[in-house]
């Protein structure tokens, strides 16, 4: 009996044994695998020192590739700049690189790196500041020396400041051109405020502000070696680098830095939809989300869980993988180490699904809230974070990087390992918690860039619409300062043109004025010309029909309100072209005659203009800021010259005036041509001009 | 004549010290060169292996050599698709019953078929159309029960996959993944698995994610739009004219049985190469890779790109209006990154264009401050057929493409008729030294610098000993090959065009 037990065992042993051959072949994907031990981490040694001036290092030696790597943090930041100068960080960042030192220019600088393949490059973001450099060790002397007395002795030179000023110059003018920039920098500014800190942008005021004094006095209040800490990482000897930075950066010494905290973020949990209109798309940016918080938030391990759950299993798996409706698409509650993140979740996704995907995303949100995610679920997501762990410590760069990040921003070197263990206990429970504590999807603020023409549904089926205005403010007209004498001079020669306009008594007795017009619009390679009319009452009164092929439209602007009439119905006409239209009136010399205590007028002395000898003068009235040149003999205008923000960005315009004729008495240009960067836009011819019509009453009527 | 003395002094010193760091720098390529390892199967597949033990962790690259230039009309996008169809797991990977999920693919096809033809067929009928969408839909519903949604994605997350990833580039497909080292049987088993079984399930759903792909990346950002029309002027013929995305109404059509025949010529084993670098055994690898991917069948020889691009006949203009500021490219072509010329070619790219002190940077930005930002672009869309080098610039404020070109022109025509000098040949030289170290400090970079190397040169070797051509280009060089291939002739120029300003 019991030897036949025996045999049947051993027939067994030998099937399942043959198995386990067969199957030593290959085991399939889903099957169990026994991993053998991962080697434990080799951690190297990080070295701290703290110089006698308060330079801060951390180093760690890795004799693998001939080459030494460094970077270095301060505390400074765009936070501490004045509002009225905001561009001043970045450009001090830059500039400290660029603008040479006592001892080499900023182009002996780019010329003696790049040779030896060596890199150094500065900048100062939000709250920070890093100087980062790169090499083959070979050239550590000649590196090392550059590096400190860039960090030392910049001289900040004026040329290198005009070349950051056109980068930032530039950087504003293209801010539109990107749909997920314009998306981006508008959610923040929703989030932390327009005005704030934390996501206000530099306008070409702010920049045209920053002198050379403003650029020195903020490298020196953050700049010395007690704000500086330093990680450094590659093929050395840390007793002999230490020694050599000693002596890189002897006798710049410790002093006293007054750095106040920065400054605290306000915010309001509310629900808002916005939308900024991009009608060259047709996908749509979307971002909702509120403020998030800090890293040191004891609820981050299980913050991490439920970010990855939310992203991955829900938000990705549903609306990208099963619906389609999305290449990426994110959750996320966002947390930094000194002042509060952001939540954010996103998606871009065909016009005709915006507000589908929108609806789908809220709904991730609040399924969140209401359901304890499943177990596999939460497994997965732990399997991930604490699988993935090793990774954190795979090379010697990243190891002592982000130590120096801890330690920059006061948080304990171990801050990961303390996070692993936390991860390593989060529970569905802790998930559930954290997402009903920190999910709000009734409070979240929406964001919508796109072209609303395209949706699915209107906009407004998920609540009020708030409309964003993203034109760039225009950049300020760059005039010699304005003295008494230039401003009596210029007031008394402009009195000599209204003279030969046909003087300042006929000309205030202009109530309005009526005319036809043939306008031609330049239209991409073509040209096209249809009948007007325009209708004026002085000063804020205009009515202008126009004859297309596609039928007669009609724009009326009386006063604060404007509305635009076609063939298809009416519709408001927009705020920035009605304030456009009435800053053109406003810069007809007539007008100006009338109204002249309104402006100030700078005499600028004489240029040429369209290739003749003219008189330049400068109009101000309020922000409205432009030139007139006025024919130096017949003392007639020739035209005038402004920046305008057009729908591709800042442009310099310029109208030319000729073809004067009599009317009542008063000289009125009968020929205009106006231009854009130098290219032609439009161009007037007048038909009929006459003044003081009596009008209709009804005539500028916006009815409800 | 004491000075010149000095001069020399100081030069015999700067050489012999470039000298002797090239010295270690040779030696610490030779000595990382000794620690890789190459196996073939039987079938024709290889493997690559790099053992570095420093921290338990490996890094994975799958490199199909195959990409957008292997596409013709009608299929433009499908290496991309692909590569998104090769997540959706395999007959065991992402499915409940794949018997039962088939027969509900085969319907779908036909069903999809029918669909296209009517929607864009004569006289479409509506309400037929509808019909069939419904019955699409329920169709869609009732496969969607049998799916394990990103079963695969989440098995390699699971193990603590860092860097799961893939790309379509026009030269090739990669697939990527970290894992901690131990998990290199279960890599093993589930790639093998990948390529041997692939099931190209939720076909039509993920086809609608590449087209917003598409969107986002291309047909929604100004560069994006540019690029496409730069390529389809600057190769009349050779395929690197389509974008990799491809066009969207070849998505809207592409097949399933489309894919599978695609798959089933371009993902044989001998179209597969692999690198693993890390914490790994070589022998212990090429065990296992015997085990698990000799089971992918050898195959015939797939076919080879055709068309050549031919000489050009005369320069080309492209002009992209839309809604940004001025942007110009200017693009001259030049042969595959194998030919002789490439290295001489490299310094030319190097010395007009990259860094804060080439000639570009230095006329454009600093000097005459035109433009904000100047660049290359050498081996431009891919390396592997003839392509492009070219030259970029963003203008500045207020300036524009024209005086931007004028300038770009003068540096052309400058490295064409005077040598560059010894400091910008060093700087070229030691700039790719440096680039080419700090290529090899992570293992997903090396991986993917060994199967760049095996295809597109056929030897791995050849990425540690690109040095060595680099350092013998010699001023003349330069010269002769920016005489030869940067000609107004052999030259496409695209700009970006503000909308109310085109013309």
């Amino acid at each position: 009996m019991n030897k036949k037990i025996f045999k049947i065992t051993g027939l067994l042993l030998v099937f399942v044994l043959g198995l386990s051959v067969l199957s030593f072949a290959q085991k399939s994907p889903k099957s169990k695998f026994d991993f053998p031990p991962l080697k434990k981490i080799n951690i190297p040694k990080v070295k701290q020192i703290e110089l006698t001036n308060g330079m801060k290092l951390f180093l760690v030696e890795d004799h693998d590739y001939p080459t030494i790597d460094m970077r270095a943090m301060f505390h400074t930041g765009s936070v501490y700049e004045p509002a009225d100068k905001v561009g001043l960080a970045s450009i001090t960042g830059d500039v400290l690189r660029t603008g040479g030192t006592k001892h080499l220019s900023g182009d002996e600088i780019d010329k003696k790196l790049e040779t030896m393949a060596a890199s150094i490059e500065t900048g100062i973001g939000t709250t920070s500041g890093y100087a980062s450099v790169s090499m083959l060790k070979e050239n550590l002397p000649e590196v090392l020396g550059i590096f400190a007395d860039i960090l030392r002795n910049p001289i900040f030179a004026e040329e290198k400041i005009e070349l950051a000023k056109i980068q930032a110059r530039s950087a504003i003018a293209r801010r539109n051109d990107n749909v997920h920039a314009i998306t981006g920098r508008e959610f923040n500014k929703l989030i932390y405020g327009a005005d704030s800190p934390y996501a206000r942008r530099p306008e070409y005021a702010t920049i045209d502000a920053i002198q050379q004094k403003d650029i020195v006095d903020f490298y020196k209040r953050f700049f010395a070696p007690n704000n500086m800490m330093i990680a450094i990482w590659g093929d050395f000897k840390t007793k002999d680098m230490v020694k050599k930075i000693k002596k890189a950066f002897a006798g710049w010494e410790k002093r006293e830095l007054n750095i106040p905290p920065i400054p605290k973020v306000d915010y309001k949990f509310h629900f808002s939809v916005n939308y900024i209109e991009k009608t060259d798309v047709n996908q749509t940016n979307i971002m909702v989300g509120y403020i998030g918080g800090l890293m040191n938030n004891p609820d981050l391990p299980a913050l991490n869980v439920m970010n990855k759950i939310l992203s991955f299993e829900r938000m990705f798996k549903n609306i990208r993988t099963d619906k389609g409706l999305a290449y990426s698409v994110w959750g996320n509650y966002g947390s930094n180490y000194n002042y509060p993140g952001v939540f954010t979740a996103g998606a871009q996704t065909k016009s005709g699904s915006t507000i589908n995907a929108i609806e789908l995303m809220l709904q991730e949100m609040k399924r969140m809230k209401e359901e304890m995610v499943t177990e596999e679920e939460l497994q997965r997501a732990k399997d991930q974070f604490l699988n993935s762990f090793v990774f954190n410590f795979d090379s010697r760069g990243k190891i002592i990087n982000r130590m120096l990040t801890y330690a920059f921003y006061g948080y304990p070197l171990d801050f990961a390992a303390q996070i692993k263990q936390g991860v390593e206990k989060v529970t569905r429970e802790d998930v559930f918690r954290v997402a009903k504590k920190y999910l709000k999807p009734d409070q979240v603020q929406i964001l919508v860039v796109g072209n609303q023409a395209e949706f699915d549904k209107p906009l407004s089926t998920l609540g009020k619409v708030n409309v964003i205005d993203i034109s760039i403010p225009e950049p300020k007209v760059e005039a010699p300062e304005a003295t008494t004498e230039s401003l009596e001079k210029g007031e008394q020669f402009f009195l000599k043109t209204v003279e030969a306009m046909g003087g300042m008594e006929k000309i205030s007795g202009l109530k309005n004025f009526v005319s036809s017009l043939v306008l031609t619009q330049v239209v991409g390679p073509n040209e096209m010309s249809f009948d007007a009319k325009m209708i004026s009452e002085f000063p804020d009164k205009l009515k202008m029909i126009m004859k297309t092929p596609q039928g007669e439209m009609e724009i009326i602007v009386n006063g604060e309100k404007a509305i635009m009439k076609s063939p298809m119905g009416s519709m408001p006409f927009p705020e920035n072209q009605r304030k456009s239209l009435l800053a053109n009136s406003a810069r007809d010399p007539l007008f100006i005659a009338k109204y002249l205590k309104d402006y100030q007028i700078q005499f600028l002395g004489n240029k040429k203009f369209n290739d003749k000898n003219a008189v330049d003068l400068l109009f101000s009235k309020g922000d409205n800021v432009f030139h007139i040149y006025f024919d130096a003999k017949t003392l007639l205008p020739m035209g005038s010259s402004y920046q305008e923000t057009l729908p591709t960005g800042p442009a310099t315009v310029e109208e030319f005036v000729d073809d004067f004729r009599d009317v009542a008495g008063v000289k009125v240009p009968f020929h205009s041509v106006g231009k854009a960067n130098g290219k032609k836009q439009s161009e007037v011819v007048i038909k009929d001009f006459q003044f003081n019509k009596s009008l209709d009453a009804a005539t500028f009527t916006i009815e409800k | 004549m004491k000075q010149k003395r000095l001069f020399v002094l100081l030069i015999i010193l700067v050489l012999s010290l470039c000298l002797m760091a090239s010295l270690a720098l040779a030696q610490s390529f030779d000595s990382m060169k000794k620690k890789v390892s190459e196996y073939t199967l039987d079938n024709g597949m290889k493997f690559i292996v790099m053992e570095r033990h420093d921290a338990p962790v490996a890094s994975f690259h799958v490199y199909a050599n195959v990409g957008a230039a292997n596409e013709v009309n009608g299929i433009t996008g499908i290496s991309h698709l692909l590569e998104h169809m090769a997540f959706k797991g395999t007959k065991t990977i992402g499915t409940k019953d794949y018997d039962a999920e088939k027969k509900i693919f085969e319907q779908m096809d036909k069903l999809y078929a029918e669909i296209i033809s009517t929607k864009y067929g004569l006289n479409p009928d509506t309400a037929k159309l509808s019909a069939l969408n419904t019955k699409f839909t329920a169709l869609q519903d009732e496969a969607k029960k049998y799916v394990i949604n990103n079963e695969l994605f989440d098995l390699f997350m699971q193990q603590g996959d860092a860097g799961i990833n893939a790309y379509t580039s026009n030269d090739a497909t990669q697939y990527i993944n970290s894992l901690p080292s131990n998990r290199l049987e279960f890599w093993m088993s589930v790639t093998s698995d990948r390529f041997l079984n692939p099931v190209f399930r939720e076909f039509y759903k993920e086809k609608k994610v590449v087209m917003e792909e598409r969107r986002l990346s291309l047909e929604n950002q100004p560069i994006g739009r540019l690029m496409e029309d730069f390529l389809a002027s600057a190769f009349k013929a050779h395929p690197y004219h389509h974008s990799v995305v491809g066009h969207m109404s070849d998505l809207l059509k592409i097949t399933r049985q489309d894919v599978a025949n695609y798959f089933k010529e371009y993902y044989q084993a001998r179209n597969l190469t692999v690198a693993i670098v890390g914490d790994v055994k070589a022998k212990e690898v090429f065990k296992l890779a015997k085990i698990y991917f000799g089971r992918l069948p050898k195959g015939p020889a797939p076919r080879p790109v055709r068309t050549v691009e031919p000489e050009q006949w005369g320069e080309r203009i492209v002009k992209v209006s839309v809604q940004s500021q001025p942007i110009l490219l200017v693009g001259y072509h030049r042969p595959a990154e194998t030919d002789p010329d490439d290295a001489a070619l490299s310094a030319l790219a190097n010395i007009i264009g990259q860094g804060r002190s080439s000639r570009l940077w230095e006329s454009l930005v600093k000097d005459k401050k035109i433009a904000i930002q100047t660049g290359t672009f050498n081996g431009f869309p891919g390396t592997k057929f003839p392509n492009l080098v070219a030259f970029v610039a963003v203008p500045a404020k207020n300036h524009t493409n024209d005086e931007c070109l004028e300038l770009i022109e003068k540096e052309i025509e400058r490295i064409k008729n005077e040598p560059v000098t010894a400091e910008e040949l060093t700087k070229f030289k030691q700039s790719t030294k440096k680039g080419v170290i700090d290529g090899m400090k992570q293992n997903a970079s090396i991986a993917s610098t060994l199967t760049y190397f095996e295809v597109i040169h056929g030897d791995w070797g050849k990425a540690f000993d690109q040095i060595t051509e680099i350092e013998k280009v010699t001023p003349e060089d330069i010269m002769r090959v920016a005489k030869k291939y940067l000609t107004v002739k052999n030259r496409t120029i695209g700009e970006i065009v503000p909308e109310n300003e085109a013309e």
